[in-house]
C-alpha cells in the first residue's frame, strides 16, 4: 500500500495546488480539484456542515505523499503520546478543583481544562487522519480550539489585575505576624475582662436553643459555689433559685424564649454551700439569620451585699415613714383630746356673764379666760413641736413571762371582775423591744380583751410567743370576744378615736397605741376576726 | 338678727352640745336644735324623715370624730340621700382636728359651706344664723 504512495511523491511535491488534497496529486484516488472548491462561499460552508465526518474527498494520510514507516509513526505516535498527556492535564486539574473547592479563579482553570482538552484532541485527529481522513471534522475541532484559545487569553487578560493583588507569601507572614501582636492583646484583655469579672463578680451564660446546652463563665460557676467542670445538665433549669423567685426567673426566661423580651431581674439563688443570696441576672435573644430566636445570652452577678444594703436602707425608710405616721398619730391625739377639753373651756368661760357675778368672781372668771387662752395658744404651739419631734426609745432583752406577770398583776382586779383566764404558751422566751412598750402592748391587748367580752361568756385570752417561717418572732393574743366586723372596719382598726361598738368605755385609743409603739420598733401588727367569733392580734417583731 | 327654723348638732361631745345648746337658746339663733351623738343616729333620723323635710335641719354643725359614723361616713351617706330629700340643707364641719387632710376633704364636698376649728365662738353662730332672714 505505501509503496504505491511512494512512487507518487516526486509527482505530489511538483503539485501547486493550495490544500494538502491536491498535492496528493493524479496518482490520488479522488479529483484534484472537487466542484466544492469552485462553488460560492455559502455553498461551500453548507456542504462542509453537511459533510463533517465525510472522509470520501481525501485518501487517508498514509496515502498523502511519501511517508517512511519511521517518519509516519514518529508523527502518530507523537500526536497520540500528546493526546494522552493533554488530557491527563485536565484529569488532574478536575481532581483538584474538586478536593481544593477554596483555589482562587476556578473559572480560569475551567477554560485551561477545555482548551487543553481541545488541543490534545486536535492532535489525536492529527494521528487518526492517517487512517480516517475526517478533515472537516479536524478543522471544526481546530476552530473550537482556537475559540477557547482566544477566550482564555481575555480572561486570564481580564484577571491580571487580581492576579496582580494576590499578597505574596512575605506579604502573608507579614499579616501573620501582626495579627499575632492582635491576638496576644486580645488575649491580654480578655484576661483583664475575666479578672474584672472575677473580682466585681459579673459572668455571662448562653442558652443554645437547637442543642438545648447551657454554658456558663467560669464566674457563674463561682457565683453558685459550683467547681468549673460542674455537670449543669444534671440539674433543673432553675434548680438554683430559691422558692418565691423560681417562677418569676421562669416566666422571664419563658418570654424571653417566646417573644424575645429581655429581662433584668434581682432575685435570691441558693448556692450549692447552702448560703442564700442576691444576684442580678439579665438575659437577652439572639436571632439567626432567619430572624428566629437561636440562642439567650445573659449576665449574672453577685449583687448580695448591695442588695442587703438596700433592704437594710428600704427597712429603715419604712421605719422613718411609720415613725410619720405615729407623729401624725400624736397630733391626732393633740388636736381631739387635749384641744376639746380646751376648746370648751374657752366656750364655756365665754358663755359666762360676768356682770352677774360678784366683783370678786368677775375678776376669777376674767383670770380663767386668760388661762384658757394661753392653754390654747400653748397647744397650738406644741402641735408645731410635736409636728417635728420624734422621740426614740432603746430597745432591751424583755423576758415576755415576766412582762407579762407584771401586767397580769396590775390588771388583777379587772381581769377577776371579767372572770377572764389567760393561757400563756412562750415558745420564745426572750424579746428585744422597749420595756414600756411591751408593758403598754400586752396591757393594752388584755384590756382590749376585756373591753369587748361576750356578755354572757367567760373570757379566754391566749398569749402565744413563737418563730414564723421568716423567723420573726410573733406575739399572739386571742380572745373569745366579740370580735370586729373586718370588712367594714379593716382598714381603721388601729387608728385613732375609732371605736366600733357603742361601749361606753370605748376610747379607741388603746389599739392606735399599740399599733404606733409595733411600729416604732420596726414591727408589724395584724387581726384576724369576723363579728361574734372573738379576734386575734397577731404582733411581728422585727 | 337673723333666725335658723331648725338647727342640728352632730357631735359626741356633751359639753360642746350643751354649750351650743345654750348659746342658741340664749340668742334665739333657731327655733329648733336637734342633737345627735354619732352619725349613724343622725343618717338614721334622715332616713326616717325622707318623706317629711320639715322635720330635717336646715343647718348642720357636724363633728368629724366620733364613733360607730364618723362624719365623713355620715357625709358619704347623705349624699346617697341627697336627692331624696327635698330641701336644701347646709353643712358646717366643727372640729379641733388640726389635720391638713380634714381641711382639704371638706372642700371635695359641696354640701360643706365652712369648716369651723374649735373652739366655736358665739359670734361664728350669730354669723351662720344671719345668713337665714
Amino acid at each position: 500500500m505505501k509503496g504505491y504512495y511512494h512512487e507518487a511523491t516526486s509527482i505530489a511535491n511538483a503539485s501547486p495546488g493550495l490544500h494538502n488534497v491536491t498535492t496528493c496529486g493524479i496518482t490520488c484516488k479522488v479529483p484534484a480539484v472537487s466542484p466544492a472548491q469552485s462553488s460560492t462561499l455559502w455553498q461551500q460552508i453548507k456542504n462542509f456542515s453537511t459533510h463533517i465526518f465525510d472522509t470520501k474527498d481525501w485518501p487517508p494520510r498514509w496515502y498523502c505523499g511519501s511517508w517512511s514507516d519511521f517518519h509516519g509513526w514518529l508523527y502518530i505516535l507523537s500526536d497520540v503520546l500528546i493526546w494522552a498527556s493533554y488530557f491527563a492535564i485536565p484529569v488532574i486539574l478536575i481532581i483538584m478543583l474538586r478536593k481544593r473547592p477554596d483555589l482562587p479563579f476556578p473559572k480560569i482553570v475551567w477554560l485551561f481544562v477545555g482548551f487543553i482538552v481541545l488541543c490534545g484532541l486536535t492532535h489525536l485527529i492529527d494521528a487518526i487522519i492517517f487512517w480516517w481522513p475526517a478533515y472537516r471534522l479536524s478543522a471544526v475541532i481546530r476552530f473550537l480550539t482556537a475559540l477557547v484559545s482566544a477566550i482564555t487569553v481575555y480572561a486570564l487578560y481580564k484577571i491580571v489585575p487580581s492576579v496582580l493583588s494576590l499578597r505574596s507569601v512575605e506579604e502573608l507572614e507579614r499579616e501573620i505576624e501582626s495579627r499575632k501582636l492582635v491576638e496576644e492583646k486580645l488575649a491580654a484583655n480578655e484576661f483583664l475582662l475575666l479578672e474584672a469579672g472575677r473580682l466585681g463578680k459579673v459572668g455571662g451564660w448562653e442558652f443554645d436553643i437547637k442543642s438545648q446546652k447551657v454554658s456558663w463563665s467560669k464566674v457563674v460557676y463561682d457565683i453558685h459555689g459550683l467547681p468549673h467542670d460542674h455537670n449543669l445538665e444534671l440539674d433543673g433549669a432553675y434548680s438554683y433559685y430559691t422558692p418565691p423567685f423560681k417562677n418569676s426567673i421562669k416566666t422571664a426566661v419563658e418570654e424571653c424564649l417566646n417573644n424575645g423580651t429581655s429581662y433584668d431581674l434581682e432575685l435570691q439563688i441558693q448556692t450549692a454551700g447552702g448560703a442564700v443570696i442576691w444576684v442580678r441576672t439579665c438575659g437577652e435573644a439572639f436571632y439567626d439569620e432567619e430572624g428566629n430566636i437561636a440562642k439567650l445570652r445573659g449576665v449574672l452577678m453577685d449583687i448580695d451585699k448591695y442588695k442587703i444594703n438596700e433592704v437594710s436602707l428600704y427597712k429603715s425608710i419604712e421605719m422613718v415613714n411609720q415613725n410619720n405616721k405615729q407623729l401624725k398619730g400624736f397630733t391626732h391625739i393633740l388636736s381631739h383630746n387635749i384641744r376639746n377639753h380646751a376648746s370648751n373651756f374657752a366656750l364655756l368661760t365665754s358663755m359666762i356673764d360676768t356682770s352677774e357675778l360678784s366683783n370678786h368672781n368677775a375678776e376669777h372668771m376674767e383670770k380663767l379666760r386668760i388661762v384658757s387662752g394661753g392653754l390654747n395658744k400653748t397647744l397650738d404651739d406644741l402641735k408645731d413641736a410635736i409636728k417635728i419631734r420624734e422621740s426614740i426609745i432603746a430597745a432591751e432583752a424583755l423576758s415576755i413571762a415576766e412582762i407579762t406577770n407584771n401586767v397580769v398583776a396590775i390588771m388583777q382586779s379587772e381581769i377577776l371582775e371579767s372572770r377572764a383566764t389567760i393561757e400563756k404558751d412562750f415558745a420564745e422566751q426572750t424579746i428585744l423591744f422597749p420595756k414600756l412598750y411591751l408593758e403598754s402592748i400586752i396591757m393594752n391587748l388584755i384590756s382590749n380583751a376585756i373591753k369587748y367580752k361576750k356578755a354572757d361568756e367567760d373570757l379566754k385570752i391566749s398569749l402565744k410567743t413563737y418563730k414564723n417561717i421568716n423567723g420573726q418572732i410573733v406575739l399572739e393574743c386571742q380572745d373569745n370576744g366579740l370580735g370586729i366586723d373586718l370588712q367594714l372596719h379593716g382598714q381603721k382598726i388601729f387608728g385613732l378615736y375609732k371605736t366600733f361598738h357603742n361601749h361606753k368605755n370605748a376610747h379607741g385609743v388603746g389599739l392606735f397605741l399599740v399599733k404606733t409603739q409595733v411600729e416604732s420598733q420596726g414591727g408589724i401588727i395584724s387581726v384576724e376576726s369576723t363579728e361574734g367569733n372573738g379576734a386575734t392580734f397577731r404582733i411581728n417583731f422585727n | 338678727m337673723g333666725k335658723i327654723k331648725t338647727a342640728c348638732v352632730i357631735d359626741d361631745d356633751e359639753i360642746y352640745s350643751y354649750s351650743v345648746d345654750w348659746i342658741i337658746k340664749t340668742n334665739e339663733l333657731a327655733e329648733k336644735i336637734l342633737f345627735f351623738s354619732n352619725g349613724k343616729l343622725a343618717i338614721d333620723f334622715f332616713i326616717e324623715n325622707l318623706n317629711h323635710p320639715e322635720n330635717l335641719p336646715d343647718v348642720v354643725l357636724l363633728d368629724i370624730n366620733m364613733p360607730v359614723l364618723d362624719g365623713w361616713q355620715f357625709m358619704d351617706e347623705y349624699v346617697k340621700l341627697k336627692t331624696a330629700i327635698d330641701k336644701k340643707i347646709i353643712f358646717y364641719m366643727v372640729s379641733s382636728t388640726i389635720d391638713e387632710d380634714d381641711y382639704t376633704k371638706s372642700r371635695m364636698y359641696t354640701e360643706i359651706v365652712d369648716f369651723i376649728v374649735k373652739p366655736i365662738t358665739i359670734s361664728a353662730l350669730t354669723d351662720i344664723a344671719d345668713k337665714f332672714e
